[in-house]
This record gives C-alpha cells, sequence and structure tokens, in this order.
C-alpha cells in the first residue's frame, strides 16, 4: 500500500515537472567500488541535482599513501583524473576536493586530513555539474580517488564512481 | 657452523660464477626485499652512513649490500664496489648485520678509483654466498654526493631516547603496533632540542609521538639533534618492528531497563562491521545492533568482527548485560 502510494506520488510529481525522471531508488542509489589494494569507496548519492552533497565514505584505504579526493572528469584509462573540480588541493580541506594523508610532506602536516584508523575516511562534496567549461552532464564524470602528488605517476590506487545529474537544481 | 675463511671462499665462488655477468638494472621489479631510509642524495665525499630498513627480506638467503659504480655488473663486484665496508645481512648466526634492526651501509665519495659525484654510484642489493646465482633480488639504488668534503671540527653530538623508561636501540628493534600511539623521550648531550622524523612511511611522528600505519614490516625512527657550539649536529636511527593492532569492540557495562533497546556499537575501534548473537532470547532479544530487555537477569551476546591481512587479527567478545 506504501510503496503504491510512494509511486503514485513520484508519476505526479514527474507530471508535475518538480523532479526528473528517475525512480526514488536510484535518486538514493549508493554504489560502492573495490580497489586493487583491497581498499573500498562508497559514494552516495551517485545521481544528483547540480549543487548538491555526495558524502564519500572509504574504508581499508592504505594509510601509508596519501591520496585525492575530488571530482573530476572520467579520464581515459590509465590517465590521471583530470580537470577537477577545486583542481588539486594542497590546501587541504575544501568543499570539492581533499587531500587525505596519514603522513604527509612537512608542508602538508596540518593541511591533509589524517586517515581514521582502519584506512578510513568520511567526507561531503558539494558538487556543480560544470567543472570549469566542462558539463558534466555532457560529459561523464565521476567522484575520483587518486594517490596524491607524491605518487603522481603510481594509477593503481584510482578509483572512480561516475555522478549523473538529474534536471532539478539543488534547494540551497 | 659457517668459518670466515669459508665466507671468502664462498665470496670468491659467486665471482667465478659470474662469467656471464649482465648489467644490473637500476630497478628490478621482481626483487622482493624493500629498502626504505637514508639520506641518499648530498651524501659527504668524505665519508657518510645510509640507514636503511629492509622489508620483505628473503626467507632463503641473505643479501650482501654494498656501494658500487652504477655500471657494477651483476655477480661481478670485485672490481667496481667498495667490498670493504660491504654489509652481510641474515638471519645466519654467524652474519654480522641482521635484517631486522637498523642496517647502516658506510660509503665514501670515491669507489674503485671513481669519483661518485651526483650519479656514478650505487647501494648494489644482491644474494650473498648461499644463493650465488640467483639475480632475482638484485637492486640498484642510486646515491648522490655533494660537491665538497667537510671535515668535522667538532664531536658529534649524542642523542638517547626512552619509551616508557627503556632506552632505545639502534641495533634492536623496539616494538610499534598498528595505530597504537607511542611516546617517546629524547635528549641530546648537547642540550639542543630533539626532532624526530620516520623514515619509512609505514610509521608517521608527530611530536614527540611515533604511530604505526602498518602492522608488518620495519620503521625506521630518525631523531636529530641540531647541535651546539661545542656538538657537531647528528641524527641517530632508531628500528622499529611493526605488529598488529589490537581490534576491541567497546559494549556497554550499563544495563538495560526492562522494555528498553540499546543500541550496540556496529563497527570495531578501526571500522570493521560488528556481528552480534545472543545465547539465549529469554531475557532478551536482538536485531541486528538493537538489543532489547524483555526480562530482568542477564543477556549473553557474543561480538565478532573481522580481521585485516597484516593489520589487525578477528575479535571475539563475549559479554553479560544485565536486565534490570
Amino acid at each position: 500500500m506504501v510503496k503504491v502510494v510512494k509511486s503514485a506520488l513520484i508519476v505526479l510529481a514527474i507530471m508535475a515537472g518538480f523532479i526528473a525522471p528517475l525512480s526514488a531508488e536510484a535518486a538514493v542509489k549508493s554504489k560502492t567500488v573495490h580497489g586493487l589494494h583491497g581498499e573500498i569507496l562508497i559514494a552516495s548519492p551517485t545521481t544528483i541535482a547540480s549543487g548538491s552533497a555526495i558524502k564519500v565514505q572509504g574504508a581499508h584505504f592504505d594509510e601509508t599513501v596519501g591520496i585525492y579526493l575530488a571530482f573530476c572528469v572520467i579520464p581515459p584509462k590509465g590517465k590521471v583524473p583530470t580537470p577537477c573540480g577545486g583542481g588539486i588541493n594542497k590546501a587541504g580541506v575544501g568543499d570539492a576536493s581533499y587531500w587525505i594523508s596519514s603522513n604527509p610532506p612537512p608542508y602538508g602536516v596540518g593541511l591533509a586530513k589524517e586517515f581514521l584508523p582502519g584506512g578510513r575516511f568520511v567526507r561531503t562534496i558539494h558538487i556543480s555539474s560544470k567543472i570549469g567549461k566542462i558539463d558534466c552532464r555532457k560529459v561523464r564524470c565521476a567522484i575520483t580517488v587518486r594517490a596524491d602528488h607524491t605518487r603522481e605517476t603510481e594509477r593503481s590506487y584510482d578509483l572512480l564512481i561516475p555522478i549523473t545529474f538529474s534536471n532539478v537544481r539543488a534547494t540551497k | 657452523m659457517k668459518t670466515s675463511t669459508h665466507h671468502r671462499r664462498s665470496r670468491g665462488i659467486i665471482i667465478a660464477l659470474a662469467l656471464s655477468a649482465a648489467l644490473v638494472a637500476p630497478t628490478n621489479a621482481f626483487a622482493a626485499t624493500t629498502v626504505q631510509g637514508g639520506p641518499l642524495t648530498n651524501l659527504n665525499p668524505a665519508g657518510a652512513t645510509i640507514h636503511m630498513a629492509l622489508s620483505n627480506f628473503p626467507a632463503k638467503s641473505g643479501l650482501y649490500i654494498l656501494q658500487c659504480l652504477a655500471t657494477v655488473k651483476a655477480g661481478a663486484t670485485k672490481d667496481s664496489c667498495d667490498t670493504t665496508n660491504q654489509l652481510w645481512v641474515s638471519n645466519d648466526a654467524n652474519a654480522p648485520t641482521k635484517p631486522n634492526g637498523d642496517v647502516a651501509l658506510k660509503v665514501t665519495g670515491t669507489v674503485a678509483g671513481t669519483v661518485c659525484g651526483t650519479d656514478k654510484c650505487v647501494i648494489f642489493l644482491t644474494y650473498d654466498h648461499t644463493n650465488p646465482t640467483d639475480r632475482s633480488e638484485d637492486q640498484l639504488i642510486p646515491i648522490s654526493f655533494s660537491a665538497g668534503v667537510t671535515t668535522p671540527v667538532k664531536p658529534s653530538d649524542v642523542v638517547a631516547a626512552t619509551i616508557h623508561g627503556v632506552t632505545l636501540s639502534a641495533t634492536q628493534p623496539g616494538a610499534l603496533r598498528y595505530r597504537t600511539p607511542v611516546t617517546f623521550d629524547a635528549t641530546a648531550k648537547s642540550g639542543s632540542a630533539v626532532t624526530a622524523v620516520s623514515s619509512t612511511p609505514d610509521c608517521r611522528v608527530v611530536g614527540n609521538v611515533i604511530t604505526a600505519l602498518k602492522g608488518t614490516g620495519y620503521c625506521d625512527i630518525a631523531m636529530s639533534s641540531a647541535g651546539s657550539l661545542e656538538y657537531q649536529a647528528t641524527t641517530a636511527h632508531y628500528p622499529f618492528a611493526l605488529q598488529q593492532g589490537i581490534q576491541k569492540i567497546s559494549i556497554t557495562r550499563s544495563p538495560i531497563k526492562l522494555g528498553k533497546t540499546l543500541t550496540l556499537r556496529s563497527i570495531s575501534n578501526f571500522g570493521e562491521k560488528v556481528s552480534y548473537t545472543i545465547s539465549s532470547a529469554t531475557n532478551c532479544s536482538l536485531k541486528g545492533v538493537k538489543l532489547t530487555g524483555l526480562k530482568k537477569g542477564a543477556c549473553a551476546i557474543t561480538a565478532t568482527a573481522p580481521g585485516s591481512v597484516n593489520l589487525w587479527a578477528a575479535i571475539t567478545v563475549k559479554k553479560v548485560i544485565r536486565i534490570s
């Protein structure tokens, strides 16, 4: 009964143009990916309105390897994720990218955020559908993780979770 | 029991076997041994010591570690290496250097008549005389020297460090558990402040607190004094063997009131998912992490969390919670 009412409300909302034609399940769907070194990355939701926040969680990351967490254009396979919203965030914390490292270089102490025990982190990323002039409604973009600039060319730590945009704007 | 004569003879055999010696690649993707430490650059050509921590050390044989010209050929070290300061690193009882400690190699700015400069010398790792033809552990680590010669004019400062009152050793590794911070006290004979850094990425040092970020391998903690008018700056190196961390599941000691529901911790201190079971549903019920008191008495619960390879072991905790 509840499901029927819920579906009816969604249909009505779509007809009224209030929300994009997506199922309620898809709208809140989280996605999990596993890395080559046993790390786990979870993003939720993966379909959002531009300007919305995505909760990103990590676990079992190698705490000796610093990472950048950012929203980027999906690169060709084997290439570094770029460009990214917020750029490479050596300043540490932003709302579009994060530097997470338990053992940063001296200049990064106090800027990079440490992993929680167990190689964990939880971050919220506010995302716009635009990265510079690139429109992520037309180009595939993703929540990405890569080894930080101390391992610039190391691609085995790359992870990505594609993000799609609904047609409504996030409410402020 | 291996004698020193036997040892020399074996080394001779190594050289003799190197009939078709091949140039060693700068890096060897097949070498299991991981070398961390330093310094590797701006070394004093009058003499310097490179401190190394080895991990993934081969079980079947030991290694020779020595300074060589970058053109060294595998199995033919006699003419292009400094064999005087060569280290024999092995778990063999006769080996002077053990793999689980601070591996300190003395290097100089000239090898086999060639000035090393910035690009002509390397540290060469290769299997010892017990496995002389196996090239799988050969690897070269570039080193470079500064242009000038620094002549010590003052005695070196002396750094001493303790953890919980126990003096740290430069040769016998201390123990560090994953994610179990330890606080050290360090002093210098000069009275200067001592600063510490981890030479290896598997540990971090913040102030005077060391934290292991892995549960296996070794860390080298370098403690430095800037010296004083009377003493030259110095750095002491302390090796630590890393051990698995202790996983914990926090369960309340407080009783549950009859009819009330307690939400148990869903993760361990390392973030592992905790699973609960109850031995009897008479006094309590369990749904996921929700424990409800049904009847006054004892409620025995068992909590388990999985382990993570080389970081922490799985854990099972049994606890009785009173229903009041």
